[in-house]
């Protein structure tokens, strides 16, 4: 734990790779809950976007502690960036193409595949 | 030139066997027509085999009486493991002997058969079975080990079942060829619990045996006189009497013994050539032909003896009381048979190897004989087989009632013709075993004279009683009865080496029982084993006229006499008053109802048999069915179960793939993966 | 001290607005607090360096997002502003869930990774023109065609979006019996599907009947 730069009597004040590791785990966990217990099929798009954001303070932290020589990590994160705003996008138009079927975001209704 | 014979003696139940694959073959590719050529090719093969057998008969008794040699060839058919099964041929003077007289007998009823049959439209049917009875049966004498006899034994009832059911549209017929087949199959059920626990006591030895000695067979006949001692110590008294039991099941079922008797009776809805062929002169016989085989197994134990002797006189008691009672001529006629092979079974417990065999010899012809006579009288009488309606049939049917005559005389031992000689030694041999067994004996000789006589006087003498037109005789069907009535006078005093006839064979001498010395073995021109035994006891010649001889002609006479007196033309007493009364009317009902065999058998198929069968088959359905009905249930009700876990909702599968990469990620990191 | 103030600080908005993005009960309101998440998560790229990527995380992010998904909303219509409640079951299976993922996660980043601090060139060009220097020389040399590719996506997808969405019976015929059928099954047809039908039963390809709803 010392090397991470994670000083426990320094925990609070000196802010090391572990908090910015520890933010983003925090962020995808919420993210997990929203997108399992949400029934409105937009609210876990949204959460689906805030655990890749989370994933994105991954990228990024680690680049700036380890390796900020090459900028390798923030270039993958724009790419994370380009890609999720592409699928945010398909998704939406999905959304909408299902509620014109049943005039209906709730994701309880859409269930054929039962059984 | 004599070893062409011998050697290819194997070809004797082939004849037969390729007659009924041409006829079958070319029946079915209708490539002819004929009637005359399916009799033609059957007739034929069984001349030739019985040439064939003849010169090999002829060959082997120009050897000196002293030895027996024997021709024997065997072929390993199959392995497995310590078990070798051969097939082959044994030639020794008891199976020529039975080749002779299963071909002679085959060939004259084949004849017959065509005048019989002449207008049933199962014609070649017919002539096929007889082929391959034939072949069975020849197989079945040829045999040289108890596993390539067993295999015979079973074609021969198959064989039997074919025949008898041969007018299988009749209901009684069906029944019959199944009753038949299905008793045999107890029988052979015994024989071969009996086969298998004889080879289970005696196996280490059968090796031993089979590498000193090259080119024998297991469980080969010639073995048994030294195999039975080395079983019966192994096995202990108690367990061999039980194999020698369960070994003679399969004589019991074949040869008509009691209790397994009854099918014999209702064998005869068959056509008369067969109930003359297979229920009277061969296959029947087949039974004391395999008791002859194993007779070391009898030989070295006093109680298994006693057992052949017991079921032998009560079959030959039980079937005599029996015919005394029947109306049918064929029915009395099969219980004649059942009761003459109970002599034979007889003969053979009590110690009279060569004279149960004898008995079978002569047996043979005139039994075949009477049964062709009956078949003539049936046939001339438009299928009346009921003796009550008969009557006066002397005139219209002359030959028939003579050869007839000629026949009841044989088998009632009253002159000098060749049932007398071979019955005295039954009844010498019977006499000094034991005296009950003795008694028995002569009283059933008693009733065979009185019943057979019965049947005679009731058939062709007084008036005509029944209702249908009698034709003429057959000439077809005549010839085969006049061919047999020379052999039913004269054979039985040609070979018991009597006065004109001390330089023929004896049949006593060459028929010997096997005795315990080794048997050396030797090879033969062309590669045959053939062996010379031991030099057996002096044989006791017949005479014309001897104690026995004298107490049997007298009993003869005296059961003629009853039925001249009650059956005659001038009839002492009025018979159905004396059926009245109270002792005789139960010992009629008794006899005619057969002893209430067949009662007590359906008595206990029903209330025993079925009883216990329901229980397993509900058993049956309920557990193991019910075993495997839950095992598709609960695979069926889990899949019902598990098909809960297809939700179809997206964060269900969301869930389910976190929790995996969770739950395999701890593995990983602990390291337990 | 400044960056452990301004980084609790951005801990403290991002945390909580994530929290009121899956558990406020309007899914405006959800909509307005992922803005805010956006945003400090863009405070915080800026703290680690990453000063472009921040303002691309604001513009992509935090505003086109956010039109889509304020699109998305209102496109969808009253019945979606409330969300009604999961069954306990799977709210404890899926906080389990979510706290085992929690607690795991923790423990793997608590691994020693070596720091490396960054040469002085780097730090020079990164005080004087920020990282957009670097980035773009990364990007057009070394991650070019992932670059390139990236570019096909974003068409692609928009290809794709527009195709989904687009209003495929603006005139009634053209919606397919099968999702005739499919969506009066489930339920209350839109206004669409009935314009839909009813001009199909007047060409006599379909034959209605009046259904009494009990």
């Amino acid at each position: 734990m010392i090397q991470t730069g994670v000083d426990p009597m320094n925990l609070v004040t000196h802010i090391g790779l572990y908090h910015y590791l520890a933010l983003a785990v925090l962020l995808f966990s919420i993210g997990l809950v929203g997108l399992i217990t949400s029934r409105n099929m937009i609210r876990v798009l949204m959460c689906l976007e805030l655990m890749l954001n989370a994933v994105n303070i991954n990228f990024v932290a680690f680049n700036n502690y380890l390796h900020l020589d090459v900028m390798a990590g923030q270039v993958f994160s724009i790419f994370i960036l380009t890609v999720s705003a592409a699928e945010a996008a398909v998704g939406l138009a999905v959304v909408i193409a299902l509620y014109r079927m049943r005039s209906s975001v709730d994701i309880e209704r859409y269930t054929v595949l039962k059984g | 030139m004599q070893y062409y014979f011998l050697n290819n003696i194997w070809m004797v139940p082939v004849y037969p066997l390729i007659a009924a694959v041409i006829i079958l073959i070319c029946r079915s590719l209708d490539l002819y027509r004929s009637k005359e050529i399916s009799m033609g090719l059957v007739v034929g093969s069984t001349f030739l085999g019985f040439l064939h057998a003849v010169a090999a008969c002829f060959w082997l008794f120009a050897q000196d009486p002293a030895h027996t040699v024997f021709v024997e060839k065997n072929l390993e058919w199959l392995h497995a493991g310590p078990f070798t099964f051969s097939i082959g041929y044994l030639l020794d003077s008891m199976s020529v002997m039975m080749l002779v007289v299963v071909t002679f007998i085959s060939m004259l009823i084949q004849i017959y058969t065509h005048g019989y049959m002449e207008k049933d439209p199962g014609y070649s049917k017919f002539y096929v079975y007889l082929a391959l009875f034939n072949f069975s049966m020849l197989g079945l004498v040829l045999s040289t080990n108890l596993f390539q006899m067993y295999i015979f034994w079973e074609l021969v009832g198959v064989c039997s079942y074919l025949l008898i059911g041969f007018w299988f549209t009749r209901p009684a017929a069906a029944k019959a060829c199944v009753k038949a087949f299905l008793m045999n199959r107890v029988g052979d059920f015994g024989l071969l619990l009996g086969i298998l626990g004889f080879l289970y006591c005696s196996m280490g030895w059968w090796q031993s045996y089979l590498s000193h000695n090259p080119g024998t067979s297991l469980l080969s006949f010639h073995a048994f006189a030294l195999a039975a001692p080395h079983v019966l110590v192994v096995a202990g008294p108690g367990l061999f009497t039980l194999i020698a039991f369960l070994i003679l099941m399969g004589p019991m079922a074949k040869s008509a013994q009691v209790p397994l008797h009854t099918w014999l009776p209702d064998a005869m809805e068959g056509p008369t050539p067969i109930s003359a062929l297979i229920h009277a002169a061969t296959m029947v016989a087949a039974g004391i032909y395999l008791v002859g085989r194993v007779y070391p197994i009898f030989q070295v134990s006093p109680s298994a003896t006693a057992i052949v002797a017991v079921v032998g006189a009560l079959t030959a008691f039980i079937g005599a009381t029996i015919a005394l009672t029947q109306t049918d001529i064929k029915k009395a006629l099969a219980y004649s048979t059942m009761s003459q092979l109970g002599f034979m079974m007889t003969a053979m417990g009590v110690g009279a190897f060569a004279a149960g065999l004898f008995h079978l010899f002569t047996h043979a012809f005139f039994k075949a004989m009477l049964f062709l006579c009956s078949g003539s009288v049936i046939h001339a009488c438009e299928d009346e087989q009921d003796m009550r309606n008969m009557g006066g049939l002397w005139s219209k049917l002359p030959i028939t009632a003579w050869t007839y005559l000629i026949g009841t005389i044989a088998i009632s031992g009253l002159i000098w013709f060749s049932g007398f000689w071979s019955k005295d030694m039954i009844l010498e041999g019977a006499k000094e075993y034991a005296t009950p067994i003795f008694a028995l004996l002569v009283l059933t000789a008693f009733m065979t004279a009185f019943y057979m006589f019965r049947t005679f006087f009731l058939t062709f003498t007084g008036s005509y009683r029944g209702s249908a037109h009698v034709h003429h005789e057959s000439k077809v069907m005549v010839y085969p009865l006049v061919v047999l009535a020379v052999p039913s006078i004269v054979i039985g005093a040609m070979l018991s080496g009597v006065a004109p006839f001390e330089h023929w064979p004896v049949f006593a001498a060459y028929i010997q029982p096997p005795d315990v010395t080794p048997v050396v073995m030797g090879m033969l021109h062309g590669s045959t084993i053939a062996g010379h035994g031991a030099v057996h006891e002096t044989v006791h010649h017949g005479a014309w006229i001897s104690e026995i001889g004298l107490l049997s002609l007298g009993i003869g006479l005296a059961g003629v006499a009853l039925a001249f007196l009650l059956y005659g033309p001038k009839p002492i007493m009025n018979l159905e008053q004396f059926k009245q009364k109270p002792v005789i009317a139960s010992l009629n009902r008794l006899f005619s109802r057969k002893w209430y065999f067949d009662e007590l058998y359906a008595g206990f198929v029903e209330k025993v048999y079925l009883v216990f069968a329901k229980a397993s088959a509900r058993f049956d359905s309920g557990s193991i069915d019910g075993l495997v009905n839950w095992t598709g249930r609960s695979v069926s009700s889990s899949g019902a179960a598990l098909k809960e876990l297809q939700t179809g909702r997206v964060q269900t599968y969301i869930a389910v793939i976190f929790y995996a990469i969770l739950v395999l990620s701890l593995l990983f990191i602990y390291s337990l993966l | 001290m400044t960056e452990a103030i301004i980084f609790w600080a951005f801990t403290a908005i991002s945390v909580t607005a994530a929290l009121g993005v899956v558990f406020n009960r309007s899914i405006i309101y959800s909509a307005l607090l992922l803005i805010l998440v956006f945003l400090s998560i863009a405070g915080i790229f800026v703290l680690n360096n990453a000063d472009f990527l921040a303002i691309a995380q604001t513009i992509v992010y935090a505003v086109g997002m956010t039109i889509i998904v304020l699109f998305g909303i209102m496109f969808t219509g009253d019945r979606a502003m409330l969300d009604e409640p999961l069954t306990s079951v799977r709210k404890l299976v899926s906080l389990v869930l979510a706290t085992f993922t929690f607690v795991l996660l923790i423990k793997t980043v608590q691994f020693p990774f070596s720091i490396q601090p960054a040469s002085q060139s780097v730090i020079q060009t990164l005080m004087q023109s920020g990282s957009t220097k670097m980035l773009g020389e990364l990007l057009f040399s070394q991650f070019v065609v992932p670059f390139e590719l990236a570019s096909v996506l974003l068409l692609v997808a928009m290809v794709g979006a527009i195709v989904l969405a687009k209003k495929t019976f603006a005139d009634a015929g053209e919606m397919s019996s099968q999702q005739l059928s499919y969506s009066i099954d489930s339920g209350e047809p839109t206004k669409e599907a009935n314009s839909a039908l009813h001009a199909a039963a007047s060409r006599g390809e379909v034959h209605l009947e009046e259904v009494t709803r009990s």
